[in-house]
């Protein structure tokens, strides 16, 4: 099939976009490829085109596409939730402003007769407790656990703890949210039912747009259906206004309860400052190890090789036999230094990797093996079903890792059959799942340098995790998920940024 | 006697050696082993690697000046995979007859190791060209290095490396007597005892060069 009259909107010529992004967007036919027929989306493109309506994106591949995608929060439990969690904390907030307030007046009032200090601390531990059960709930409204903001600590003199809390701008965000929630909390409920009412009073009283409609049909059997029709959309535009309000709750809630960019960004740190030391030390027992094996190996190699050659030399006039002989040991030498210079290629970076991909090199890794070794590689796809090519870094450490795993089985395990697999990960994020599995007897200890610590360095040093399962006796799993896609702190906001490496949809 | 913890190495120069007409008595892999076979064999000289079993650091050169303790009759020759200076310090203090100290890769050179081993047996000296070039690299600046002519400095790298007379006339193809003028010089500009004694002039050159 060839294209003929219809050429798809060059990325230039897209420039208007839809204001509600649909969550998963099927990819658009690109100039590169030919199209039998064009998609939903093309021909509401082109008829908008046509109509003088400038350009359109319709990022849907059929109607029934896009009318799954509209009506989709009406079905998504995270709407109710977010009803449910206005509603609660409509109800619960003036219970905990009450408490909030009288503990604190309480306390405030009897710090004229010193008593009141020593309530500082329970008073502040209630504030607690009552911040985090709205934080609780507006996470739960809103789909995702909002964690908590770091509290100032203090060391267990009587005074530091009260100097402590009076003093931490954390406790006293808690405060304020508590005491402006008894208003707030019912602003965002109404803010909430508010547009379902409207919908339902419309429906009720048959306000006139709508009431053409009902007339038209008045006199047919269909009147509750035809209204039930024109209701359902509205419904779900309804439900979508009940998610986008939860979650302006919820930036509310994180902006009083929530952890702050600062702490986030030292945690981060943390973490970092770990895993690069681990890197770096997995960097440096690797060297010695490859030191280790080029010095021992292979330098002796060709050492006992120079003295077979001199010898050879001397032979040439007296006796050509012998020297012929020497040789002849000299090319075995050289033979098993090149197999020898290989392997440890192989450990540093294989080609194979990079020309043929995953599956290739791991089989390369197993081919040589005195035991059978079963090699599965399943591709990750995307949202569509395409294969996705791995990025560079997550093939290496699943490589890296594999090719350990399989090295401690043949060193260490004395197992009779072992078995690699590679897949997509079932969790949320996009990563692959590396598994090495062998029979043998167990007992690996990843105190023990065996290179487990190694491994583990790398997984994690990506973002990945790393387990091992190997009880005394065997079987022996290894574990590793490498994520597709590593976090990112973009600059500006400090929210995970999209990594925008592979060309992300917006 | 050889004592190496590599079988391909080992084997290699016993079957050198053999074909050089010298009888190997003992062929070891690590430390304990060669100072046994020592004591039962006293070879007249013993080729032992730096590195070897348990510790895989310098278990040849401690039983080395062991065996220069013990039996003085003994020559050692070590074989190092890389230049260390203090294991050639080490081993030439106190009685610095019949000691050497080569890089592994000399043994290629089948011919030259052949000769210092000889010359170690006979009481003499071997060191390393390498070390003995690192050890003049680190001296260049030094003002009294400067005062020699190329051919003095040439004769003092030969001395170090523990050729005799006759061998450093036959390395630089000169006569006999203008090598042993070119010694002269070479300690009266330096200010040092002129040492005639091959060994202890190694010592005396090697002591210079280090301490610059």
């Amino acid at each position: 099939m060839s294209e003929t009259d219809h050429v798809p909107p060059t990325d230039d010529e897209r420039q208007v976009k839809t204001t509600w992004a649909p969550p998963s967007s099927p990819p658009h036919a690109t100039a590169d490829q030919t199209v039998s027929t064009q998609t939903f989306g093309d021909q509401v493109g082109e008829l908008a085109g046509r109509l003088g309506l400038g350009d359109v994106e319709i990022p849907f591949d059929s109607p029934v596409d896009a009318v799954r995608w509209w009506f989709a929060p009406l079905v998504d439990p995270l709407t109710w939730r977010a009803v449910g969690a206005a509603l609660a904390m409509s109800v619960i907030g003036p219970l905990l402003f009450a408490t909030t307030a009288f503990v604190l007046t309480t306390t405030a009032a009897l710090t004229l007769v010193v008593a009141g200090f020593l309530l500082v601390v329970p008073a502040f531990a209630v504030v607690d407790g009552s911040a985090s059960i709205g934080r609780r709930i507006a996470g739960w409204g809103s789909g995702e656990p909002i964690p908590r903001r770091d509290l100032a600590t203090s060391g267990d003199a009587l005074v530091s703890p009260i100097t402590t809390r009076l003093s931490d701008g954390a406790r006293w965000s808690q405060v304020l949210f508590l005491l402006l929630d008894v208003v707030v909390a019912p602003l965002f409920l109404t803010a909430s039912l508010l547009p379902l009412s409207v919908v339902i009073g419309i429906l009720d009283f048959g306000i006139d747009p709508f009431s053409f409609f009902f007339d038209l049909v008045d006199d047919g059997p269909d009147v509750g259906f035809i209204e039930f029709l024109v209701l359902l959309p509205l419904l779900a535009l309804v439900a979508r206004l009940i998610q986008f309000i939860a979650q302006l709750r919820r930036r509310y809630v994180v902006a009083l309860l929530g952890p702050d960019r600062e702490s986030e960004l030292v945690e981060r740190v943390e973490e970092l400052s770990v895993q690069r030391d681990q890197v770096l030390e997995a960097v440096a027992t690797e060297r010695r190890r490859i030191e280790r094996n080029l010095h021992d190996g292979v330098q002796q190699q060709i050492v006992a090789l120079g003295i077979d050659i001199g010898r050879a030399r001397k032979k040439l006039d007296d006796d050509p036999d012998g020297a012929r002989e020497l040789l002849d040991d000299a090319r075995d030498k050289v033979r098993s230094s090149i197999g020898e210079l290989r392997l440890i290629g192989r450990g540093l970076h294989p080609a194979v990797l990079e020309d043929r991909g995953l599956d290739a090199a791991l089989s390369a890794v197993v081919a040589g093996s005195p035991i059978p070794i079963t090699v599965e590689v399943l591709p990750v796809v995307d949202s569509t079903g395409q294969p996705v090519e791995l990025p560079s870094d997550a093939a290496e450490t699943a490589y890296y890792i594999a090719n350990e795993a399989i090295t401690n089985v043949l060193k260490y395990s004395n197992a009779r059959v072992a078995s690699v697999r590679a897949e997509p990960d079932p969790g949320l994020l996009p990563a692959v799942r590396v598994t090495i599995h062998d029979d043998g007897r167990g007992g690996a200890d990843e105190t023990r340098g065996s290179g487990i610590a190694g491994m583990r360095a790398r997984v994690e040093a990506v973002d990945g995790a790393f387990r091992i399962d190997s009880p005394a006796g065997g079987p022996t799993v290894v574990t590793a998920v490498i994520p597709l896609r590593r976090e990112r702190f973009d600059a500006g906001t400090l929210d995970p940024a999209p990594n925008t490496e592979r060309g992300d949809r917006r | 006697m050889v004592a190496d913890d590599s079988v391909l190495l080992r084997d290699g120069v016993v079957r050198l050696l053999g074909d050089a007409d010298i009888d190997v008595v003992a062929a070891v892999g690590d430390g304990a082993a060669l100072l046994d076979a020592v004591v039962e064999h006293e070879p007249d000289l013993a080729l032992v690697d730096v590195r070897m079993p348990p510790t895989h650091t310098d278990e040849g050169i401690r039983a080395a000046i062991e065996i220069r303790q013990r039996l003085p009759g003994v020559a050692v020759l070590v074989l190092s995979q890389y230049v260390e200076e203090r294991y050639a310090t080490e081993l030439l203090t106190g009685n610095t007859a019949g000691v050497g100290y080569l890089l592994k890769d000399r043994v290629v050179d089948v011919d030259e190791f052949l000769d210092a081993v000889r010359r170690v047996a006979d009481g003499g000296s071997a060191i390393d060209a390498e070390v003995v070039a690192q050890l003049l690299g680190r001296s260049a600046r030094s003002p009294e290095l400067d005062r020699l002519t190329p051919r003095e400095r040439d004769v003092l790298r030969l001395m170090a490396e523990g050729f005799s007379n006759q061998g450093i006339a036959d390395e630089l193809v000169v006569s006999l007597g203008a090598v042993e003028k070119h010694i002269t010089n070479v300690f009266t500009k330096l200010d040092l005892d002129h040492e005639h004694h091959v060994h202890r002039r190694v010592l005396a050159v090697l002591t210079y060069l280090g301490s610059r």
